[in-house]
This record gives C-alpha cells, structure tokens and sequence, in this order.
C-alpha cells in the first residue's frame, strides 16, 4: 500500500496534547512500519496503524509514512533522520500507547540528529 | 543440445539395434550423408531410400575389431547392417565398426566417458528417446535390466528421487506467424495486460469499458469517455457502466499510474475507489482493484520509499545524481547543475552528464527485480559485464566511502540485510505480499476533479525505456507503428 500524498488544511484539533505529532515532518525524514499482516506478534503495530495512520498523515501530510506489509515479519518502526540516520525500533509485546510513546520519542530524538 | 538434436534428426531413424534378422525393415536407410546434414530440417519429410545391399561396408577410419575371446562378440544391426562386435563396445563404436561416423565433442576413444555433449545421441530400438551412443553399451537385445525388481539403483530412486520436473513456469510457445520484425514480444507490461484482457474477453465474454484517448483494440471494448468526469458519473451511479460493473462475477479495475502525475489525482483516485467500493471490486476472495504502472522498477522504488521529497526540486537543483534514470526530464535541470549519470544503455542523459559511472545492465548481475503486481523475482549473471562498469550497490557503496559516509554494507548480503530493514516483501523472493490495510486508512480531502482529458500514457510502446531505445528491432517496430 501506498501513502498517496495530499494537501490539506492541517486539522490542529488535538494539537494541544498531542502537539508532537504534527511536528513530525520536522524532525524525520520518513517514518516506516514493517508489520505481518496476520501474525499476533503484529496486532498491536496493526491495530496503532489502524488507528492513528490517517490523524498522522493529515497533520504531516509531506511526510513518507510507509507502511510495509510482510508475512512474517516482526514489528517494527523505522524513522530516518537527517542524512541517512535511522533509528528502529521493534514492536513486539508493545501496547498501542507504548508504540504512541516509542514515536513520541523519536520525533523528540529527531532534534538532536537535526543539521 | 541444438548442434546434437539437429544431428540426430537428420540421422534419424538411422542408427538401429535390431534384434535379429529383421532384413525386410522398411526402415532401412544408408546413413546421411554430408548434404543432408548441411540440410537436417527436412529429414522426416524425405523420401524412404529403396532397399540398400547388405553387404559389410567399410568401417570409420579403417578400423579393425578385434576379439579377444571368440565367444564374447554379439551381432547387431546399425541401420540394418549387421555387424560383429566384441561385448562392452560402445554404441558409438558399434556404429564406426558398420561405418557410420557419429559426430561428437565430448567423446574421445583414449579419454573417459562423459556422455555430456548430447551430440553423438542416435536412435535406439524400444528406447523412449534418443542414446547418447558414446555411453550406452551395445546390446543386442533392447536395454532392460535384468534385475526382476531387485536393483539398488531403483530402490535409492524410489527413496531418494525425484520424479517430478522442476520447471514450474508455463511453457511458452510462439507459432510462426507474422509477427513483424520481433523475434519475442517486449517485455512491456502494457502489452501484456492488453494480451491479457483479449484472452478474457474471447474466452469469458468479458465486457471491458475503457475512458482516456479513443484506441483501436484487438478486442469488443466500450469506449466511456476521455476524462475523469465519466470516473464520476460511473462512481455516482449516473452511467450505464455502474451496472456492469456492480454485476460482474469477478470485476477488475486497472488504473494507468498516469493519473498520478495530474494536480487532481487524489479526486480521481477517490473516483476510483468509490467506483471500486460500489461494485463490490475488492472483497476477502478477490481484489481486482489494479495500479498499472508505467515504468519499469517503479514498484520497487515506491516500495523502498523513493518519492519526490518537494516539488520542483529538479528545477532549483545544483546537483543531479541519475541513478539509471533515463526517463527523467532532463529540460527541467539547471544549466549549470552538476550531472552524474549511472546506468548501462548510455541512452539520452549521459549526453547531458558531467560524470558517467558505468553500471553493470541487469543481464550481467544478480539482482531482485519486482514487477508491477508486486512479485519479487532474483536473477543471475548471464553474461560478464563489460568494460569498466560495476554493480549499481558497488557504485554507491564506492563513493560512500570516498565521500566518508561509508554505508554499512559491503556484499550482496548486506545489501539484503539493509533491504529487509526498509521494504521486506522485496526479499521474499517469488511472493507477492497482500496488501491487508484498507486505503480507506487515507486523509479525506475536498478536492475536486480536473475536467481535463486524460492524456496518452506510451506515445510509443515499442520505445518505453532505454534498452528499448538502444534497440534495433524495437526501431523498425516504431517505424512500423509510425507508418501506420
């Protein structure tokens, strides 16, 4: 699947708790979601997808948020930073408030990698 | 093989072991000669030589058989003659004794038997096909083993074998026809697709309906309309299509990646899934819902993430890297912009490029490549690289290290390993990964769409890319194309 990209006014209705998530285009090149499309391991990266993947994209709406489906795979999620830094995470046994929190922090770690 | 099959055809049914006298075979022939083998195609269609004399003709090369035991030499018949032979003479060398000379490569009568060349095969009586004659010994009874059952050999085959053939693919076979000046067709996508929907259209009355420029196909097709308010009349329920399309058993949409490049592409795709939803295109048991796209290597570059980061970023650029990019506009690059170009076919834009590395084409390196519907597949080296080009990851991985950005890959593993980290459906080599979130994941948007026609995707498709470009059979087609 495939993040078409779309120009939108930006909604800034949960901007005020959180205000990190529309600042992610700042500090990170491209964020990635490798998820298994059915294993258990997945579910809670799936279910996060699920849910917040439109309120991101819209509040970021330039950056790459690619999500990759792969029978198989563990979860994880990838943020590219400034010059080719990466930084991965894996998912697995996480809530969907831990992987909230594993973003977070990424985004947050973004400022120290900026040029 | 080619040079050893055409070699027993046109000795065809020649070399026969015949049991006994069998004189009055009709079959008889003298072995062929020099013309014929010059000439091998049409050898079933010749005539059947009348009766030949049976007397001993001379062997190959003067040679002299001799029996060490008397009571070991078997008779034989090659094309009828007979000949004396000790036991544990080869084929072939029962064959020179009646002097008929096999050709062969790999045979020589002071060297070990190979028996790998297939140019010495010649037709044996009751065996299926044809012997390679140099390593299947001369027996005057057909060859069947003597073991009742009892053989080692067969018992290992039985556990331990494998009686199924290992190609899996479809056996391609192309009839002589008039196919213009293509020995094969592209390997264009467009091409296949349309082959595709001609096969479904003749053989399950598929009704197909398409909306862009007025084309003349080889198959009934419904000409809708050339823009993308027809998109929306189909999906608001307002044209005749809906019906069909809400109808059909198995209902396909293919969208042509062209529809991307428009300002109003999220409308239109918005048209397209509506489209899609209403008619029941996607469902657990099938997903006819299709992007076909228009350039090779464009999925896997959508996969890995390469998409423009800004528009108009090749108009304000001061330094262009062409990673093989032979499409690329190269109108739109500033005059004083820095070019490096790598590739292979050195098609328009090393014209343009300040320095050109060299890559090695995909026929002379392993690679993963993944077509348009998402499936992986590896290929190996056919052919050794020319000149001083080098593998594209090679390349990259060279001026990392000049540049002291030295990536942390440095073989072909490691390249893969990396791969796995950002797009991991391209290593599962052979599979084509569903897609299991709905897109109904995307940002809603207010967009409406453009009224412009949509435009010709392939003006020519003989000519999509740069090998098809470097090619002089896809130039007469064009020309072809053109004329018409």
């Amino acid at each position: 699947m495939y993040a078409f990209p779309v120009r939108l006014p930006l909604d800034t209705s949960g901007w005020k708790a959180m205000a990190w998530r529309g600042n992610l285009s700042k500090n990170i090149k491209e964020l990635r979601f490798l998820l298994c499309q059915s294993s258990p391991a997945s579910a809670s990266a799936r279910a996060f997808v699920e849910k917040n993947y439109k309120e991101l994209k819209t509040l970021n709406p330039k950056l790459p948020i690619l999500i990759r489906e792969c029978s198989g795979v563990e979860p994880q999620l990838w943020a590219r930073y400034d010059l080719g830094v990466e930084k991965g995470i894996k998912l697995e046994g996480m809530t969907e408030p831990q992987i909230s929190k594993v973003l977070e922090d990424m985004v947050k770690a973004g400022e120290a990698f900026k040029a | 093989m080619g040079l050893g099959l055409l070699a027993s055809k046109a000795m065809r049914p020649t070399t026969r072991l015949i049991n006994f006298q069998n004189p009055n075979n009709l079959f008889l022939r003298t072995i062929v000669s020099k013309p014929e083998l010059r000439n091998p195609e049409p050898a079933a269609a010749q005539p059947e030589q009348p009766l030949v004399d049976l007397s001993p003709r001379t062997p190959v090369g003067g040679a002299r058989v001799h029996f060490p035991n008397p009571d070991d030499a078997i008779e034989v018949f090659v094309d009828g003659y007979p000949v004396k032979i000790p036991k544990g003479f080869s084929v072939l060398q029962a064959c020179e004794v009646a002097g008929v000379d096999i050709p062969r490569f790999c045979y020589h009568s002071r060297l070990s038997i190979a028996g790998n060349c297939r140019m010495c095969l010649v037709e044996v009586e009751k065996s299926p096909k044809p012997v390679a004659s140099c390593a299947m010994p001369a027996l005057p009874d057909c060859p069947i083993c003597d073991q009742g059952g009892e053989c080692d050999l067969q018992d290992q085959s039985m556990a331990f074998g494998s009686d199924r053939g290992r190609f899996t693919e479809m056996k391609r076979s192309v009839v002589d026809k008039n196919l213009g000046p293509l020995v094969k067709t592209p390997r264009v996508e467009a091409a296949m697709v349309n082959a595709r929907i001609r096969k479904s259209v003749t053989a399950n009355q598929a009704k197909v309906g398409y909306i862009g420029p007025a084309t003349d196909s080889n198959y009934d097709s419904q000409h809708l309309g050339t823009g993308p308010q027809t998109l929306v009349d189909i999906a608001e329920g307002r044209h005749s299509f809906s019906k069909i399309i809400s109808n059909a058993k198995h209902p396909v949409i293919i969208v042509g990646a062209g529809i991307f490049e428009r300002k109003d592409q999220d409308a239109i795709f918005a048209a397209v899934e509506t489209i899609a939803k209403q008619g029941n295109v996607v469902r657990s048991d099938w997903n006819g819902l299709n992007v076909l796209l228009l350039h090779a290597a464009q999925a896997a570059a959508l996969d890995l993430g390469l998409v423009p980061q800004s528009e108009n970023s090749l108009e304000s650029a001061k330094f262009v890297y062409l990673m093989g990019a032979d499409d690329t506009n190269l109108d739109k690059i500033p005059k004083d912009a820095f070019v490096v170009y790598q590739g292979h076919h050195g098609d328009k834009s090393v014209y343009r490029a300040n320095v050109i590395l060299p890559a090695a084409a995909f026929s002379e390196k392993e690679g993963i490549y993944e077509n348009t519907e998402g499936c992986t597949q590896q290929t190996w080296p056919a052919v050794p690289t020319v000149g001083d080009s080098r593998d594209d990851w090679k390349i990259i991985r060279a001026l990392s290290e000049v540049a002291e950005v030295r990536l942390p890959y440095d073989t072909i593993g490691g390249v893969r390993a990396r791969l796995r980290t950002v797009a991991p459906n391209l290593v599962q080599i052979d599979e084509r990964e569903p897609a299991a979130l709905p897109s109904s994941l995307r940002p809603t948007f207010t967009q409406k769409v453009d009224p412009t026609p949509f435009g010709v995707a392939v003006e020519n498709f003989y000519m999509t890319d740069a090998i098809t470009r470097a090619s002089k059979i896809m130039a007469q087609c064009s020309a072809m194309l053109l004329k018409k």
